[in-house]
């Protein structure tokens, strides 16, 4: 597992037990889709956040190419491409 | 018009109304609205809070009670479920009725006097700029001015209804739908997104107003790849460039517009161009006949066009040159005016709107906390988060520990979009002479 997955993994978990959610799949798999996931999008807001104190970026604020996540493998290529940027 | 005559000039067939059980035609709608008009209450000088739980019930009320009673008060669910300012509210309208399963008759007080009657107003609850819910006064002309009302043009449009239809935003929705004799299909917003994603394909929903938040969700529950909006309509918070790309991207034959509305000034605009924020032309030819300008505090200041929302408590909105403070700051370019949020620092979490000043006293309560900053997070996501710095004690060593009963207490006290996503710990928070917290 490279790091920036690693990092998002570490941060969704935590995030889940934060809000008090639960994973309502058996593990996090690049076709998993987010919002059937157990977090919702408040949840998902609040996983951009943490992502941003750890990465100092939210790709959601500054998104050129427009393109919200369906599948925890797009939220990952999202973040992956902007990484890319610097 | 009256919303009768919305309703008893469809001569068709056609489906007005959805739900996921009935169906309604003209014919269905005014029949269970002359039932509705049996109760002996109905009168000229009654003041009726409709407050039932269907909002199938509520619009059917609404159309009832039309040019028969002298006001109703639509109130939405979230402020019923608020016990005090329900209450508050009720009473200062001076109800005599209130609509629930039953009709409740107020019996301490009379219908009395004779009203000079146009026709009857609509009552709504707006939070204000303090967050305290005012009652604004309109009328089914004020309600339906910006309206499209071509019947035959209007049959192509199906509506989906997202909102609460006894809000301001929400009974655009419901307006827009009747005067144009287009479908409106209520939704079942208490389902996950996902299964209102389905219903709308099922329904074959083809105009959408919700608030950017709610049109993020959409596009991240995969369940509209293939499905074509004629409308589409974003409101209730600042629009994003973001939102409005994707959305662009995903629905190429559809018709976009971000809508601002404010319902103390009554009216609102829409911008349709495809791009955040809205047009300089604005403040210097005006829009539909409203006029804007910037305040010297940085707010949007309309002057409505016409008829002007009265308060019910009487207080005046407008200043000598007939201009009402929206509470909304707005930031200039050399072509655009864009939205940054309440001057009162109120925060709007994806539509939801949380007073500062509530978390913090939630916080301030915690045994170990000295001071606390609610402020906003710019996000993505929903638009804004809810985040707070925090000054402890001197005596408390371990912030880790207060950082965790902050949490709970807030989760306790608080509704979840309410509660910070972040907690700083500082050691100075900024407070004017006057020991007041400095939001800006």
């Amino acid at each position: 597992m490279n790091d920036l997955r690693q990092k998002i993994t570490v941060q969704f978990h935590e995030t889940l037990d934060a809000t008090d959610s639960k994973l309502l799949v058996d593990e996090l798999k690049d076709d998993t889709v987010l919002l059937d996931s157990g977090l919702d999008s408040l949840g998902f807001a609040i996983l951009v956040a943490r992502l941003e104190e750890e990465l100092e970026f939210d790709p959601f604020v500054e998104m050129e190419d427009a393109v919200y996540p369906v599948t925890f493998g797009d939220f990952i290529a999202i973040y992956e491409r902007r990484e890319a940027q610097e | 018009m009256a919303l009768e005559d919305f309703v008893t000039r469809i001569k068709d067939k056609r489906t007005l109304w959805a739900t996921s059980e009935r169906r309604f035609s003209a014919d269905d709608i005014y029949e269970k609205v002359t039932e509705l008009r049996k109760n002996k209450f109905i009168s000229r000088n009654a003041r009726v809070v409709v407050a039932c739980e269907d909002p199938v019930e509520c619009i059917l009320w609404m159309i009832a009670l039309d040019n028969r009673v002298d006001s109703a008060f639509l109130v939405p669910a979230s402020l019923k479920s608020n016990a005090d300012d329900y209450q508050r509210l009720i009473n200062e309208f001076q109800y005599t009725h209130i609509i629930q399963d039953e009709i409740e008759q107020n019996v301490e007080k009379e219908l009395t006097g004779e009203n000079a009657f146009i026709s009857t107003r609509w009552v709504i609850a707006t939070s204000g700029t303090t967050g305290i819910p005012k009652l604004i006064s309109h009328t089914t002309e004020t309600l339906t001015k910006t309206s499209k009302h071509d019947t035959d043009r209007g049959k192509d449009f199906i509506w989906g209804l997202v909102y609460d239809p006894l809000r301001f935003a929400g009974l655009q929705v419901v307006l827009q739908s009747l005067a144009s004799g287009s479908c409106l299909v209520f939704l079942n917003v208490n389902a996950a997104i996902k299964h209102q994603a389905i219903e709308m394909v099922e329904h074959r929903v083809n105009a959408l107003s919700a608030t950017p938040s709610y049109w993020r969700k959409l596009l991240m529950s995969a369940e509209l790849k293939k499905h074509e909006f004629k409308q589409i309509t974003l409101g209730g918070e600042p629009t994003d460039q973001a939102v409005l790309t994707a959305l662009k991207s995903n629905f190429p034959s559809s018709r976009i517009a971000h809508i601002y509305a404010s319902t103390e000034a009554g009216v609102g605009f829409s911008v349709t161009d495809g791009l955040a924020g809205f047009p300089l032309d604005y403040i210097t030819d005006g829009v539909n006949g409203n006029r804007i300008k910037i305040g010297l505090n940085g707010t949007l200041l309309i002057k409505p066009n016409g008829f002007v929302p009265e308060m019910v408590n009487g207080a005046c909105l407008q200043d000598d040159d007939g201009y009402i403070d929206t509470g909304d700051l707005v930031e200039q370019t050399a072509d655009r005016v864009f939205f940054l949020g309440r001057d009162s620092g109120a925060i709007n979490v994806g539509g939801n709107k949380v007073i500062p000043e509530e978390v913090e006293s939630v916080i301030r309560s915690v045994p170990g906390v000295e001071e606390a900053l609610v402020k906003a997070k710019r996000s993505g996501m929903m638009g804004s988060l809810v985040v707070a710095d925090v000054r402890a004690c001197s005596y408390i060593a371990d912030t880790t520990t207060l950082k965790t009963e902050i949490i709970i207490r807030c989760k306790a006290e608080l509704d979840s979009y309410k509660v910070p996503v972040m907690i700083r710990f500082v050691e100075e928070i900024a407070s004017n002479s006057a020991g007041k917290v400095l939001r800006n």
